[in-house]
């Protein structure tokens, strides 16, 4: 069913559908929370956070992106998130030993390296400005356009394409670095 | 210059053969722990079960709500202005190339036009509305801000249709007379809002209709001062309408900020 459609039976009492919305986009807000706080932890609360506002607020939404609307929920909660925490960035935790057992045990090894690349990814997009790692997770994550993402958070077209410019080569820089340590 | 310009981190993206693309990005999707998420999908279960879906009217439900409840009396005076302002317009175009005389007519006329239009927002100002307000749910922003927009549009038309007829001749550009229109419009709507702010309800329609005419009377003054419209004293009819527009503002964000206070204007 589309999100429209969704959205209309909500409003008209059948809350039964929210499950359903909840369902749909709970990995992509938790990829995003994950990549933008870098703890895989607090991500789980801040995802549970953003489905539970939507659902505080669903009758006075009008439809236009659902996705994005809950993309910005997320965001929002990010950015107080990360304003709490201050200038203490926390690192992503490295894939426990559990974890990393398990897949071992599975010999799956294009899993593993899956895991492996996205803690490393994790640790570079941390480094990056709070604004550029959001404004890049948007683009190459979720998939926005840069004037969609503009529109998400407020700021200029041109201001969202330098940072996902200037993002991406920090990004590169990073990357290589861990890369040449590894 | 500009293209010139390079990056200092150019060199080091171009050859990282960690460029990040979208799809490369997307396979670095690692696996969610399905315990976790089961616990916050559970959370938000909850949540969902708890909820009351309330209806929430859209912008045009509520405008129609408020169309429902306009008497009648009201829609017989806009009609009967809007027919009075046609009569007006093909008398002008009639009488020739008179245009001051035109002006100053149409300029009486929208100003008495728009402080009738005015007057249905008096009665949200009425004694014990707040408590109504309160009683019944009712949204007395939103209300006095749909009634303004309904004013609002009647006497856009009304401005359109004079300006249609004898705006922009040889004497007077149309700009110009949009300006000579609007001013007197302006200040006397401003006057005419803050007073039925002391007025309130229907009790009190001889003051609320004395208050109208005082401020419609001002808008004559051209009849007094014959120089009004001279071309040497354009920089005023700016500077008024300019002056006027921020007040007219200022006055609508007074009467919000007073509903928004509630006691000082509709408790007693």
């Amino acid at each position: 069913m589309e999100d429209k459609e969704l959205i209309r039976r909500i409003q008209n009492g059948q809350k039964e559908y929210l499950n359903e919305i909840a369902e749909k986009y709970y990995d992509d807000i938790y990829y995003f929370c994950c990549y933008q706080t870098g703890s895989r932890e607090d991500a789980y609360d801040l995802t549970q956070e953003t489905f539970l506002r939507f659902i505080r607020y669903v009758e006075k939404y009008r439809y236009r992106n659902l996705k994005g609307y809950l993309l910005t929920i997320a965001m929002n909660l990010c950015r107080e998130y990360m304003r709490e925490r201050g200038e203490v960035r926390q690192r992503l935790e490295t894939a426990d030993n559990q974890d990393l057992d398990t897949l071992e045990d599975r010999k799956s090894r294009e899993t593993m390296n899956r895991a492996e690349n996205s803690v490393l990814l994790s640790e570079a997009l941390m480094r990056l400005t709070d604004i550029q790692r959001e404004a890049l997770i948007l683009h190459y994550l979720c998939g926005y356009k840069n004037r969609e993402i503009a529109r998400m958070t407020g700021a200029g077209y041109r201001a969202v394409k330098s940072r996902v410019r200037q993002g991406i080569e920090k990004l590169s820089i990073h990357l290589d670095e861990q890369d040449f340590r590894s | 210059m500009k293209n010139n310009k390079k990056s200092k981190y150019s060199k080091y993206s171009k050859y990282s053969k960690y460029a990040p693309p979208k799809e490369r990005l997307s396979e670095w999707k690692f696996p969610i722990d399905e315990k976790k998420k089961a616990e916050g999908m559970a959370a938000i279960h909850r949540e969902i079960t708890a909820k009351k879906i309330r209806h929430y009217p859209t912008f045009l439900e509520n405008v129609w709500i408020q169309v429902k409840f306009q008497p009648m009396t009201h829609w017989i005076a806009e009609g009967g202005l809007l027919l009075s302002a046609m009569a007006l317009m093909l008398w002008l175009t009639r009488i020739g190339n008179r245009e001051y005389g035109k002006l100053m007519i149409c300029s009486v006329f929208i100003v008495f036009a728009g402080n009738i239009a005015l007057s249905s927002i008096g009665r949200l100002f009425s004694w014990h509305m707040a408590e109504l307000e309160q009683t019944l749910y009712l949204d007395l922003k939103q209300m006095v801000c749909i009634r303004m927009l309904e004013a609002g549009l009647f006497d856009l038309a009304v401005i359109g249709l004079f300006m249609s007829a004898a705006g922009g001749s040889d004497q007077i550009e149309a700009g110009m007379y949009l300006i000579y229109m609007l001013v007197p419009f302006l200040w006397s709507d401003t006057l005419y809002l803050h007073m039925i702010g002391y007025f309130r309800n229907a009790a009190y329609g001889l003051k609320s209709f004395a208050a109208g005419m005082v401020c419609g009377i001002l808008a004559c003054f051209p009849l007094i001062w014959e120089e009004a419209y001279a071309f040497s004293h354009r920089p005023i009819w700016f500077f008024m309408a300019a002056a006027g527009m921020v007040l007219f503002i200022c006055e609508i964000r007074r009467i919000l900020g007073k509903i928004e206070g509630g006691d000082s204007v509709c408790l007693n």
